[in-house]
């Protein structure tokens, strides 16, 4: 019952935001003038090409700003789930199981710092 | 079949749609948007399956934040260089793939198909310690009370990226 | 919670975080070359800690973190086995990567103690999600490590790639089957597990999951046809970085296949040991013939490893205790020869090259590195006085004792084949051997005047390796008393 009821929840507001997006794209469409030319046909995306080949080749060095962030993001959602027990639960063993983790990454991004990581070469 | 059920469906299948046309898409845009949708799903059957903060992560993790990166990484790229090639080379390497495919496929299927109900593990009882709390509760003391040792382990793994990471992709200069 | 049990793995976390701070400090341009030692050196105290500290003699195992992580004799004996590895390995790379120039020395020592720390946790897994992660750390450090050469080696980066791609294929594969064990079963401790198996009904989603599980350690172990990556890894990666990952690699799988398949779904044997015993029987045959046509020395001892990872998987296969003090025994035995003969390869090839031909007139320009080489092969053939005569000779007697008590008659026919296959072995084994002193040495060739360079860093290797070989196989009682004390 109550999954029931929150998902009804959730599909209405799924069939309120589609409706918005439906109403706003439609009125512009509507009400907009419509002149076209070749260059409006293009498709613009913050001045590169949107459209290309997929199976490309990466270069390596996205990987490295990937592995940074993913690092700080990975921290971050562990520390969500931390801190509601943290007082009630865990005291100070907590801190020392926190602070062993978060020492850990920082001696990684001292070293990733210090190896010149940090720059797009 | 309820509803949960129903919903369960349409997002796997989803899922798996929007994976397919990740790979098989041209358009590299399209392919990592189909990527995000992809994501979504994957949240939607977290949530259904009682695993709300995996699915809220899913999406500002993976939905949210690395698929920017991803964009980012697109963004960079000079797309107009690189030929038009197919993941594929020559006719041999589709027939394996789908041969493995539908093998891994019919394994699944064969082994989910009888996958005993009665087999399964039972929930945890309620009033048992842990059930009936908030979800993210239980996640945190699954993490930071049973799984220490684990979530230490973890951030020896990142330390380990970190460094596996500078090593292959960073040019040292010859001095 | 007894946090003080985990102290090796502490030791070792403390060794890295030494490495690290010293790699932070000291300016670029100086050389790196010392931390080689400092990685030996530590890793040596460890070891003495590891050796001094008596294995658990009564049943309930000491645990810690809630039955994550248990301290009992399989894990002391293997981690033994570990760090002894990544101390040679340490020493080993002293001058291999000073001679070539590498710039990531620091980085490289960093790695080789964080793999081993990620070894040691693997091997004393009480938890399928412990088991899942040292694997992934332990794999994501081995990719760093194979493709350290790169710039300088083509081979090593594609190496490093390939060992990359097929090993996130194979976690995946083990990663779907711990789901479908959880699923099925509702825990994933490995004593909760067995508790499960003992009384679970067979169904085809079990038949699944255990493939899977199966599947994805076979790839760590190696075993045919899991075993795609290893000759061009090996053969790729640096010399001591394969001779590591050769040994302590496998040793730790070997360790994980004894307590996923043996220890926790032990009362499912009846299922997987068919799975098991198809793999094993591909591995003797497609790795002994594969090594017959090897031209690259590295190559052919990659095929070599290949084969001696199916003979180590007998006593998993046999699941009794004789069989897993056989496999223990033949893993350490396998530990120095291994290490030696690549250590001997290495120098070589110094100024050899990597062929075999490289090898030849060794007999008379380094008699001492010649008798090594020679001993080590012969070893790993089997032949005695050296200690993989008794290594395959236990493993053979436990896994036919098994198939005639136990009545598994493939078993025994799977011994046989091994038996087989290890005659064909020595084929190649002599090809090594020939090469050294029968083939005549071509004058004209680059660097087969003199004798070959031997630094000190491989001048212990060496003694270590030897003398142990020579141990393991005149005089095993004691090292036979140390595994019987440590598997109760």
């Amino acid at each position: 019952m109550a999954f029931t009821v929150t998902v009804m929840g959730l599909l209405i507001f799924a069939a309120a935001v589609a409706a918005n997006f439906a109403g706003m794209i439609l009125t512009s469409t509507i009400l907009g003038p419509k002149r076209r030319n070749s260059v409006k046909d293009q498709p613009f995306e913050c001045g590169s090409l949107p459209v290309g080949p997929t199976h490309t080749r990466f270069h390596i060095r996205f990987y490295l700003t990937a592995i940074l962030f993913l690092i700080f993001d990975i921290e971050v959602v562990f520390l969500y789930p931390f801190i509601t027990i943290l007082r009630p639960e865990l005291g100070v063993t907590g801190l020392w199981i926190m602070g062993a983790f978060l020492a850990v990454l920082v001696f990684g991004l001292a070293y990733e710092w210090r190896r010149g990581g940090m720059e797009w070469d | 079949m309820g509803l949960r059920e129903v919903l369960l469906a349409v997002f796997a299948f989803g899922a798996l749609a929007f994976a397919l046309a990740v790979v098989s898409t041209r358009n590299t845009v399209y392919a990592a948007l189909e990527f995000v949708a992809h994501l979504l799903c994957l949240a939607a059957l977290y949530c259904l399956l009682d695993a709300p903060l995996l699915g809220v992560l899913q999406v500002m993790v993976y939905a949210g934040a690395i698929m920017v990166l991803f964009l980012f990484a697109v963004m960079m790229l000079d797309i107009q260089e690189t030929g038009r090639e197919s993941a594929f080379q020559g006719p041999g390497q589709v027939a394996g793939a789908l041969l493995l495919a539908a093998l891994l496929f019919a394994l699944l299927v064969f082994g989910a198909d009888r996958f005993p109900a009665a087999a399964l593990a039972p929930a945890a009882a309620p009033g048992a310690p842990g059930v009936g709390a908030d979800n993210v509760v239980r996640v945190a003391r699954a993490l930071f009370e049973r799984g220490a040792l684990v979530f230490e382990a973890v951030g020896v793994l990142l330390l380990t990226a970190v460094v596996a990471v500078m090593v292959m992709a960073k040019r040292r200069l010859e001095n | 919670m007894n946090l003080a049990l985990p102290l090796p793995e502490y030791g070792v976390l403390g060794l890295a975080l030494v490495v690290l701070l010293y790699d932070l400090v000291v300016p670029e341009r100086v050389s790196r070359r010392a931390l080689g030692w400092v990685c030996a050196l530590g890793f040596a105290g460890v070891l003495a800690l590891l050796l001094r500290s008596d294995a658990p003699q009564v049943a309930p195992v000491p645990t810690a973190f809630g039955g994550m992580y248990v301290a009992d004799g399989l894990a002391l004996a293997f981690k033994t086995l570990i760090v002894a590895a990544a101390m040679l390995a340490s020493l080993a790379s002293l001058d291999y990567l000073e001679a070539r120039g590498v710039r990531w020395q620091g980085e490289y020592y960093l790695l080789l103690t964080l793999v081993t720390f990620a070894l040691m946790c693997l091997v004393s897994a009480g938890d399928l999600l412990t088991l899942y992660v040292a694997l992934e750390l332990n794999s994501i450090g081995f990719y760093a490590l194979v493709a350290v050469l790169k710039g300088r080696s083509l081979t090593s980066s594609e190496a490093g790639l390939k060992y990359l791609i097929l090993g996130a294929l194979s976690s995946a594969l083990l990663l779907y089957g711990i789901s479908l064990l959880y699923g099925l079963s509702g825990t994933v401790s490995l004593a909760g597990l067995a508790a499960w198996a003992a009384g679970a009904a067979r169904s085809p989603a079990l038949v699944v999951a255990l493939a899977l599980v199966a599947a994805g350690l076979a790839f760590k172990m190696s075993l045919v046809p899991f075993h795609m990556w290893a000759p061009d890894v090996y053969q790729a990666a640096p010399t001591p970085v394969t001779a590591f990952l050769s040994v302590a690699g496998k040793t730790a799988a070997l360790a994980l296949l004894v307590r996923v398949l043996d220890a926790a779904l032990g009362g499912f044997i009846g299922v997987w040991d068919k799975l098991l015993m198809v793999l094993m029987a591909a591995t003797f045959v497609w790795a002994n013939l594969g090594a017959l046509k090897q031209r690259d020395a590295k190559r052919l001892m990659a095929y070599s490893s290949v084969a001696q990872a199916g003979y180590l998987a007998i006593g998993v296969a046999a699941g009794s205790a004789l069989g897993l003090q056989a496999a223990l025994f033949y893993a350490l035995v396998y530990v120095f020869t291994n290490v030696a003969a690549f250590q001997v390869l290495q120098l070589v090839a110094e100024s050899g090259g990597p062929e075999l031909s490289g090898l030849r007139g060794l007999g008379r320009r380094s008699p001492g590195l010649a008798l090594i080489l020679a001993a080590a092969v012969l070893s790993l053939a089997g032949i005695p006085p050296f200690g993989g005569f008794f290594g395959k000779f236990y493993l053979f007697a436990a896994g036919v004792r098994e198939g005639i008590v136990a009545g598994r008659s493939w078993l025994l026919a799977l011994v046989g084949l091994a038996v087989v296959m290890s005659i064909v072995s020595l084929f190649y084994y002599l090809i090594l051997v020939k090469q050294m002193y029968i083939e005549p040495a071509d004058p004209e060739a680059p660097g087969t005047g003199g004798p070959v360079a031997v630094p000190l860093g491989a001048r212990l290797v060496l003694g270590v390796c030897a003398a142990m070989i020579l141990w393991t196989g005149l005089y095993p009682s004691p090292i036979l008393a140390w595994i019987r004390q440590a598997l109760f």
